[in-house]
């Protein structure tokens, strides 16, 4: 008899404790999500920009200038063809030109004018482009010029490439701090709705309380309804930043935009844990903020 | 002594009855008082709802709580079932003393209540079986290991057709019966009922008294706050009545008080 009449029950599920959505949390999926878009699309720059300041870096560690000091009667050009000569030859270095002083006093000129170059002293200068794979070392460069008694200096532009190291660490802060912001803002926004949420179902959470159900218990339900809308909310946003950066990357080629931030297909991967992280934090958020406002009752 | 020897009958039923299941120990309760105000300037009497209460529940015993609208009855059950701190005094539960604060054991404690609310507090988004099944469902009780209890529960109740209707579609004697349902579902020592005949005609009320009183019988503590007279009278059951903000006891047959006052 009671058989038949019990098939069709169905085990409670824990998340139906509490009511299905309401408009609230439809606001709230949208705010979260927006969140997330923006975190993303802050992790997508910062990788780019990353890449980047990498580029330039590697463009200016494969190059190194030598300025060349002309010895007794020697003429400067003859005294840098030679030292290109000489630096041809080192293992590990590319390209070799010796700036010829016409083109050195133009590259002054925007800074002197016409009125004094004539009797500037103009450095004899050696541009060598290095092998990018095996960059041959300042110090055999230094050794082969003074073997061959050339007076000259290297300038392996260390002071730059310094300078884009610590542009890209600042980008990599300030990018964490946005990072931390929308974080704790999501965080927030949990909390806020959480107790929100709290206050509008008190009487479900009390009768849950009166039938002997302890705050963890409630605080868990709270705690897996609002991890899993962050999840979801934090899937769309990710999905929405990694449609952005398509578009940019695939309409953008020919454009500064994609040149200053060249991004990669696989950058999208560090999108990937975003939408757990959100949903982590959310469930970390709902718990504490339940089971403070549970342990101010009575 | 373990929650269960009470429980049991038989046997266990002689040293049952020398448990206190609730007890106040000079228990007022005054709105609008904080407790520090009230302990440091004193509580003038004008102020209370509830005097001085000094009363016992041993095991097994059966009470009405009665007296007229607003005499503070909702608010001595609130008490026992700790959703009201008293404003001076100590209660003691199943031998315990009740920490106000302790959200730990104040879950404890409540899992061995079955409370029968007034106004049902049925969750309207669940269907009669997961209403009933709520306090397993709660202390995380499977559904295999209750399914087949709370099902014959309900058909006790004459909810069997009824399982999957929600709890607005019910009559108010149907959810009296589906609210009473999960107030015994788990079997509890203790069971409080407010006014649980108070939506519903004179014969279903009777119905439910039989009801509560066979839980009695089966071993439960029975605390019903009514001013139903007809069916205190009807039941023959002692009472417990509060007047001025004072308990009374009245003996309205002398066999059940006279044997728990030994």
């Amino acid at each position: 008899m009671i058989g038949p009449l019990v098939t069709h029950l169905r085990a409670m599920r824990a998340n139906r404790l509490l009511p299905q959505q309401d408009q609230r949390e439809i606001a709230l999926h949208y705010v979260i999500g927006v969140l997330c878009f923006l975190a993303c699309m802050a992790a997508l720059v910062v990788m780019a920009s990353d890449r980047a300041a990498h580029g330039w870096s590697r463009d200016i560690r494969a190059e190194v200038t030598v300025q060349v000091r002309p010895t007794g009667l020697e003429s400067g050009s003859v005294a840098a063809a030679k030292a290109a000569e000489v630096l041809a030859g080192v293992k590990g270095v590319g390209q070799v030109t010796a700036l010829e002083p016409e083109k050195a006093k133009e590259l002054i000129k925007p800074w002197l004018g016409d009125a004094i170059i004539d009797d500037l002293p103009i450095p004899n200068l050696v541009e060598v482009t290095l092998d990018p794979r095996h960059p041959a070392t300042p110090k055999a460069m230094m050794e082969a010029l003074e073997n061959a008694e050339i007076d000259a200096s290297l300038d392996d532009h260390s002071t730059w490439l310094k300078d884009i190291e610590q542009s890209a660490m600042i980008m990599r802060l300030i990018a964490l701090s946005i990072f931390l912001i929308i974080f704790s803002a999501t965080a927030a926004v949990i909390g806020f709705a959480t107790r929100a949420g709290l206050t509008a179902r008190a009487n479900i959470v009390e009768v849950l309380s009166l039938c002997g159900a302890s705050d963890i218990f409630i605080a868990e339900r709270f705690q897996w309804r609002f991890a899993r809308m962050t999840f979801e909310s934090g899937l769309l946003g990710a999905t929405i930043a990694s449609g952005a950066m398509a578009i940019i990357k695939t309409t953008g080629s020919s454009q500064s935009f994609a040149i200053a931030l060249p991004f990669s297909w696989l950058d999208l991967l560090i999108l990937i844990p975003c939408p757990f992280l959100v949903a982590l934090i959310g469930a970390i958020t709902a718990r504490m903020v339940t089971l403070r406002l549970l342990a101010n009752n009575v | 002594m373990s929650p269960q020897t009470s429980r049991t009958s038989g046997q266990t039923r002689a040293t049952a009855d020398e448990e206190i299941v609730v007890s106040f120990h000079d228990v007022s309760l005054g709105y609008d008082l904080g407790m520090p105000k009230a302990l440091s300037l004193g509580v003038n009497d004008d102020d209370l709802i509830l005097k001085n209460l000094n009363f016992q529940l041993p095991a097994g015993s059966f009470h009405f709580l009665t007296g007229p609208s607003g005499a503070g009855k909702t608010s001595l059950l609130k008490m026992i079932y700790l959703a009201q701190k008293p404003t001076i005094g100590t209660i003691e539960l199943f031998g315990e003393t009740v920490r106000t604060g302790d959200r730990t054991q104040t879950a404890q404690l409540r899992r061995r209540f079955g409370i029968v609310f007034q106004e049902f507090r049925l969750l309207e988004h669940l269907n009669v079986f997961d209403n009933a099944a709520l306090p397993l469902f709660v202390h995380g009780e499977s559904f295999k290991s209750y399914r087949d209890d709370v099902t014959e529960l309900l058909n006790w109740v004459g909810l069997k057709n009824r399982l999957d209707a929600m709890p607005h579609v019910l009559s108010g004697g149907e959810k009296q019966r589906l609210a009473i349902a999960r107030a015994v579902v788990t079997r509890p020592t203790l069971i409080l009922a407010d006014e649980p005949t108070g939506n519903i005609d004179y014969a279903m009320g009777l119905r439910i008294m039989r009801l509560f009183i066979e839980l009695n019988r089966l071993g439960a503590t029975v605390l019903i706050a009514t001013h139903d007279e007809g069916l205190v009278r009807a039941s023959g059951m002692p009472v417990l009545e509060l007047a001025n903000g004072e308990l009374h006891r009245r003996d309205l047959t002398k066999t059940d008080l006279t044997r728990n006052a030994k």
